[in-house]
């Protein structure tokens, strides 16, 4: 066994080529990725960076992952508008789902296919085409992710190339929080969270972090910011308890985290955009 | 002397590893402990704990056990006189700076990368000299063939460096895009943990094993596979399926993590008759019992990537076990057992109190088997039931609770003998400061004050 070189050589292309293999190529493949067309991922609002170097700087990472996973995609079938032959449209839904009848019809959109594969949805807008309805074939992620609300597809590269670091965490001690911002807008809700996590969520098992919040004297009016809390929680009188800078910008963080555009990678429908009211009436 | 240098500063940071784990498992217990406490915060001390844990202790030792196996088996002495205690300096220096910025929220936020970059630069300096140091020694060396535990240790030498410098570029320095950072992160880290503790760690069971048994090595040629399985398939690792990636990458990552079970089967076959478990030294069982805890490692590494398996254990407590079951169990018990059979032959004097040698075997052992079983099964409940949308979060929360409890106690256990150790490494070093210093003043050749400090 005196080939020492031979072996050093071999030992050394080993790793010199996990090397290349698992730094060099996806550095060249996914590394210069840049957003799409229509700017996704947009920029973080400057408190929301700073809110990111909060959540880097207490380790949310240890226990929340910001990565929905999926276990595959069904495809829906809505039948928008009728057209005119309904008659036609009548004879063809039995055809396309046997439970559907001409009752039916009164209510649209009709879900005329719910969850199934791709080649159904293909045979039934055969089956509607020579009727003139029109009809929406819709791609929807599922898994347990999905089930749970955590977002609507799975994650993919493209949703963060704004972030550094990227913290996509390897735990799911606490709820995922990829989409916490569009699952829970609510600023208000997540300070008092993250002030006293049971009041919200019962039997959580979060730590409190109260070290993001100050406690202090009633000036000459109470300050606006001052979190609502009720029973054990509150202050002794004349004291209130105030967000600081990092509490508000963790909070914009949170409040900035979702990832639900559709994108050639993750196929999803998206709701078409509501139509602007023609008047100034407050939306409802 | 280097290696008194290296050992006595990871014995310190193995008890304070210790200490930060038991704290952070105690948030577990009640939530609200450490409100108000930001340093003691789970997100802060449970890096802190790890990265004490890891490049305090185990990085250190793994160093002066190479330095002393190069030393022994060339039978020559450690080269460059001073510069390997400077180095050790600067490690432990780097590792302090490094940890403590950790708990004053600098991490760098990339798991088992958590140091800001000027404390790994200062660990990349210290580790190029140590390496440096390493082949020197193992190029001076008098005894010409390369016993097998020397292809580890050099190719050890070499890797750490490599990785660590390509993490430090790459994730502190210029950043690359994206999840690019989440593909260097997970191979940095597999390849630390399993790869470079993988080399040093069974380099030293090849030396120690068949030596404390009092047999030879029964085959180099079963060796040589082991040692090229690890570089071939071990080096592919550390990204998950399900991760958003490149899909080629997770699968191929599977495929070296099930291939790794031919590098652990191939290790207990050559040591299987030379077994030292029956050995009359005290540290013979923490050697035996880490090829155990190496075979558990690689086996759940495999289970977590099979194909139905796998994507319901990820993102669980599973891979806190395994990890506890590789870094622990593997590296930990072997560099335990290494300082305990080295420590007394390079100052010449035994153990001060010989019986906390063995109350640490059964404590650390015990110790390590609660916290990686208690999160194994743990983590499997957990992946079932995450697996599951219709069961509420909160449900899934709470589950993981008991588990985590379990863990306390694991980790008081290893904290009460890694109390142990420090004590008698203390104890060891303070008589040899004694001894010194009569010597000194006999006007003996005197040894340099460096040696004892840590």
């Amino acid at each position: 066994m005196n080939q020492g070189a031979l072996f050093f050589l071999t030992g050394f292309l080993a790793l010199a080529g996990s090397w290349f293999g698992l730094v060099l190529v996806p550095q060249l493949q996914v590394g210069r990725a840049d957003v799409t067309k229509d700017q996704y991922p947009s920029r973080r609002p400057g408190l929301a960076e700073q809110g990111a170097q909060v959540y880097r700087a207490n380790g949310c990472a240890a226990c929340h992952s910001q990565q929905v996973r999926q276990s595959g995609t069904v495809f829906d079938l809505v039948l928008t508008e009728v057209g005119t032959n309904a008659a036609a449209v009548v004879a063809a839904l039995p055809k396309a789902n046997a439970k559907l009848t001409a009752a039916s019809l009164s209510a649209l959109p009709l879900d005329v296919l719910v969850g199934v594969k791709k080649q159904a949805v293909a045979d039934a807008e055969k089956v509607f085409k020579k009727t003139g309805a029109t009809l929406q074939a819709r791609v929807r992620p599922v898994g347990p992710d999905m089930e749970r609300g955590w977002g609507k597809r799975a994650n993919v590269g493209q949703d963060y190339l704004q972030d550094s670091p990227v913290m996509i965490g390897s735990q799911r001690l606490g709820p995922d929080l990829a989409n916490i911002g569009s699952r829970n807008a609510d600023a208000n809700w997540h300070l008092l969270h993250l002030y006293a996590p049971s009041s919200k969520v019962v039997g959580s098992t979060m730590p409190a972090y109260r070290f993001l919040f100050e406690k202090r004297k009633i000036g000459r009016q109470p300050s606006s910011d001052a979190l609502v809390l009720e029973g054990a929680l509150k202050p002794e009188a004349g004291f209130e308890i105030v967000p600081t800078d990092k509490a508000r910008a963790l909070v914009a963080y949170l409040k900035s985290l979702r990832s639900d555009a559709a994108l050639f990678e993750a196929p999803i429908t998206v709701a078409a955009p509501v139509e602007a009211a023609a008047t100034n009436a407050p939306a409802k | 002397m280097p290696l008194v240098a290296l050992f006595a500063g990871a014995s310190v940071w193995l008890l304070l590893a210790a200490i930060a784990a038991v704290i952070a498992t105690l948030s577990f217990h009640k939530p609200d402990m450490f409100a108000d406490k930001m340093a003691l915060s789970y997100g802060r001390i449970l890096p802190f704990a790890k990265t004490a844990f890891l490049y305090g202790f185990c990085l250190p030792a793994a160093y002066g056990l190479a330095l002393w196996l190069a030393a022994r088996l060339g039978r020559t002495t450690i080269a460059c006189g001073f510069a390997p205690v400077l180095a050790a300096k600067i490690w432990h220096l780097g590792v302090f700076i490094g940890a403590s910025a950790i708990l004053c929220g600098a991490s760098t936020g990339h798991e088992g990368f958590e140091m800001p970059s000027y404390a790994m630069l200062m660990l990349l300096v210290a580790a190029m000299i140590l390496s440096f140091v390493g082949l020197v020694t193992i190029h001076k060396r008098t005894e010409r063939e390369l016993y097998p535990s020397l292809w580890f240790i050099i190719t050890g030498l070499f890797w750490f460096p490599w990785i660590l410098s390509t993490a430090l570029m790459t994730l502190s320095c210029s950043p690359v895009r994206g999840v690019t950072q989440v593909a260097v992160a997970g191979w940095y880290q597999h390849n630390l943990q399993f790869v470079v503790l993988g080399l040093f760690g069974i380099g030293s069971l090849f030396y120690f094993i068949p030596k404390l048994s009092g047999k030879d090595l029964p085959s180099k040629y079963l060796a040589l596979f082991t040692y090229l399985s690890l570089t071939f398939f071990g080096t592919w690792g550390g990204i998950a399926v399900g991760t958003p990636l490149p899909a080629w990458m997770g699968s191929i990552c599977a495929v070296g993590a099930i291939l790794s079970i031919v590098t652990a089967i191939s290790l207990m076959e050559n040591l299987r008759t030379v077994c030292c478990v029956k050995a009359p030294a005290s540290e013979a069982k923490f050697f035996s019992f880490s090829a155990g805890f190496f075979l558990a490692a690689v086996v759940l590494g495999a289970v977590a990537v099979l194909p139905v398996i796998g994507p319901k254990l990820s993102l669980t407590l599973f891979h806190t076990g395994k990890t506890q079951f590789l870094i622990a169990g593997f590296f930990g018990m072997i560099a335990l057992g290494g300082i305990y059979h080295v420590l007394p032959k390079v100052t010449d004097i035994q153990w001060p109190f010989a019986g906390f040698v063995k109350a640490h075997l059964w404590l650390s052992t015990f110790g390590v088997l609660l916290i990686g079983g208690a999160c194994v099964i743990g983590g499997w409940q957990q992946g079932a039931k995450l697996a599951t949308g219709s069961t509420p979060f909160v449900d899934i929360a709470k589950s993981t609770l008991m588990p985590i409890r379990m863990a306390t106690l694991g980790e008081l256990l290893w904290a009460i003998g890694s109390l142990l150790f420090v004590v008698n490494v203390f104890s060891l070093v303070y008589r040899r400061v004694r001894t010194c210093m009569s010597c000194c003043d006999a006007g003996g050749p005197g040894v340099c004050a460096t040696e004892v400090k840590s």
